[in-house]
């Protein structure tokens, strides 16, 4: 249960920051509040324990959850001080929602969600169970880097994987050293550990969809997401996998989906989040940095656009300290990427000129896709890629600009693979479908978005 | 778009909502269902071995590993190489024979004499045949 308590300090003090301000209106909001307060607890809690480590603070000394305690009550006290821009701001009477006439089958999609969550969880625990060390790169990569920060942390052991090529030791460090921090609270190495971490994020996703989407079309989204085998298999495998695909729904959620519901428009809240959580997405996966890169990008356009860089700069305010540990991670400690290393301008542009390279990733990619979360879903990635680009050309706004940004990460990831330094065939078949699982739950949250700007009303119902 | 039968109201938007939440509703069963039937994980195991020697090894440094002549990059062998990383962290297991301690695998000794562990001594051994090796003092 120590575990557990590790999760909940840092969530419950950044929860009383969100809480106080952000001015939260109802309780779909406080819940997905909570949801990304769990996502940021672990991720700026990895960024201490990994300052601590590098300054020669051992996870398995006292001190170590002392000053972390010592951190996180302080960051706690900060945030009951913090007080919103505007505390008594009201939205205009029109803007009030209204009470809805109950409909008599309105508890059918919560009860068919209730249910495949319930079923889902159990999947989980039960995957948890069978393969409490994670799948093969979980402890090929991420939680042996744990250990290495945990059991080697006393000295300089614990930079060992640097040097292990084949663990991926660029990968940044938030889920190492989130675990490495739980242990430190347990006392002792568990497998528990990096489970309820995996369960946190897991659960933390579909959350964020859920709630903001709201209503029926809620309710469907996450049974839809929940539905995706691959996605639900990714959760208890204790890769970083799921964790990006969170950071990444919460950033899209936050800027484009009004996750947080704050009636003040001018409120500094969710940009401040948005810069987060898009920053951890860096500070979890390579693949992240891509999708900072790209918010960055369309931000930067929206501030040229509206000649208004205000909440541009609180984005930027939330992602610069994390973007400062990931750019200092990746040029003080780790080494390069296995993807860049010895690669030259003309070796990449002849690659991506072999017109045999672009068929056979385009093959393998299909072929996957069309997989994904087979035998029970067929073309299930595809199917809904295609809706959400649909809908952005045809109600285009929020649903356009998320549609372009998933695109084109697809489209990096396509890039990446042509331009691999390894075999290709091996690359794309022992990623793609883990690829799909980062893209999967903010893809969900754009269709939904796309339907509920399509249908008037909260309901999905086109009488 | 609506259609009436039987007295009930259908939309199109209603009909795909059903079909998506019954859908996810048999995948998740089905997920469920292999992974309350799925076998005991093989990780585990070859953790719990290599964890028997862990006494056997200095608590940091690189540990060589004695590879495979044939098929050394077979994935049942690549998987104990790793699981042996894994267990043994932060120490640094190399796959050489010019260190101080040799983690071996019972499969990948030749018969017979192995010339690559001449100068060498087995100073821990694991239930099922997994040791560390230590040089003889010269």
């Amino acid at each position: 249960m120590r575990e557990l308590l590790a999760l909940l300090i840092p969530a419950c003090a950044i929860g009383v920051f969100l809480y106080r301000s952000a001015g939260l209106t109802s309780a779909r909001a406080t819940v997905a509040s909570l949801a990304l307060a769990f996502c940021l607890g672990i991720g700026f809690s990895s960024i201490v324990s990994t300052a601590l480590i590098v300054i020669g603070v051992a996870p398995t000394s006292r001190a170590f959850v002392l000053v972390d305690l010592v951190l996180w009550a302080i960051v706690a006290v900060l945030g009951w001080l913090n007080t919103s821009s505007t505390p008594n701001f009201q939205l205009p009477s029109s803007n009030l929602s209204t009470p809805k006439r109950p409909q008599s089958l309105d508890w059918l999609a919560p009860t068919a969600f209730g249910l495949t969550a319930i079923v889902a969880l159990i999947s989980v625990i039960a995957s948890s169970r069978a393969a409490p060390h994670g799948d093969w790169d979980a402890w090929a990569i991420w939680n042996q880097h744990a250990r290495f920060l945990f059991r080697g942390g006393e000295g300089d052991a614990w930079r060992g994987f640097f040097s292990i090529v084949w663990s991926q030791p660029d990968y940044p460090l938030l889920l190492p050293a989130s675990v490495a921090r739980v242990w430190a609270y347990a006392g002792h190495e568990s497998t528990l550990g990096p489970v309820v971490i995996a369960m946190v994020f897991g659960i933390a996703c579909v959350t964020l969809v859920v709630t903001t989407i709201g209503g029926r079309h809620g309710w469907i989204a996450g049974a839809l997401m929940l539905g995706a085998t691959t996605f639900l298999a990714q959760v208890p495998s204790q890769c970083a996998d799921v964790p990006l695909a969170c950071f990444i729904v919460a950033t899209l959620a936050v800027t484009f989906g009004d996750a947080l519901r704050i009636p003040n428009p001018e409120s500094r809240t969710p940009s401040l989040i948005a810069g987060a959580t898009g920053a951890m997405a860096a500070w979890t996966k390579n693949e992240g940095v891509v999708f900072v890169l790209l918010m960055l990008l369309i931000a930067v356009i929206v501030v040229v656009r509206r000649r208004d860089g205000r909440q541009f700069l609180w984005s930027i305010a939330g992602a610069a300290p994390i973007l400062i540990v990931v750019v200092g991670f990746k040029l003080a400690l780790a080494p390069s990427s296995g993807l860049v290393e010895g690669q030259s301008l003309a070796v990449i542009l002849t690659r991506l000129m072999d017109p045999a390279r672009h068929l056979t990733v385009l093959g393998l990619m299909a072929q996957h896709a069309m997989r994904w979360s087979a035998p029970f879903a067929f073309a299930v990635f595809p199917i809904v890629s295609l809706v959400a680009a649909w809908m952005g050309v045809r109600f285009g706004g929020v649903v356009r600009v998320m549609a372009i940004v998933l695109g084109l990460m697809l489209a990096s990831y396509y890039v990446v693979y042509v331009t691999t330094p390894f075999d290709i065939t091996w690359h794309v078949t022992t990623s793609v479908d883990r690829l799909l699982v980062q893209l999967w739950p903010a893809l969900v949250l754009t269709v939904f978005l796309g339907l509920q700007s399509s249908v008037p009303s909260p309901g999905w119902t086109e009488d | 778009m609506s259609y009436t039968l039987f007295a009930v109201r259908f939309s199109l938007a209603r009909i795909a909502a059903v079909i998506v939440v019954v859908w996810a509703l048999v995948s998740v069963i089905a997920a469920a269902r292999y992974a309350i039937m799925r076998g005991s994980d093989p990780v585990a195991a070859l953790e719990t071995e290599f964890r028997s020697l862990s006494h056997a090894l200095p608590p940091s440094g690189p540990v060589g590993f004695l590879r495979y002549d044939i098929d050394d990059d077979r994935a049942d062998r690549v998987m104990t190489y790793y699981v042996a990383q894994y267990t043994f962290a932060p120490r640094v297991v190399e796959k050489r024979t010019d260190l101080e301690f040799v983690i071996v695998v019972p499969d990948a000794v030749h018969a017979g004499v192995d010339d690559r562990l001449a100068g060498f001594m087995p100073i821990a051994t694991s239930k099922e045949g997994y040791s560390v090796y230590q040089r003889r003092a010269q």
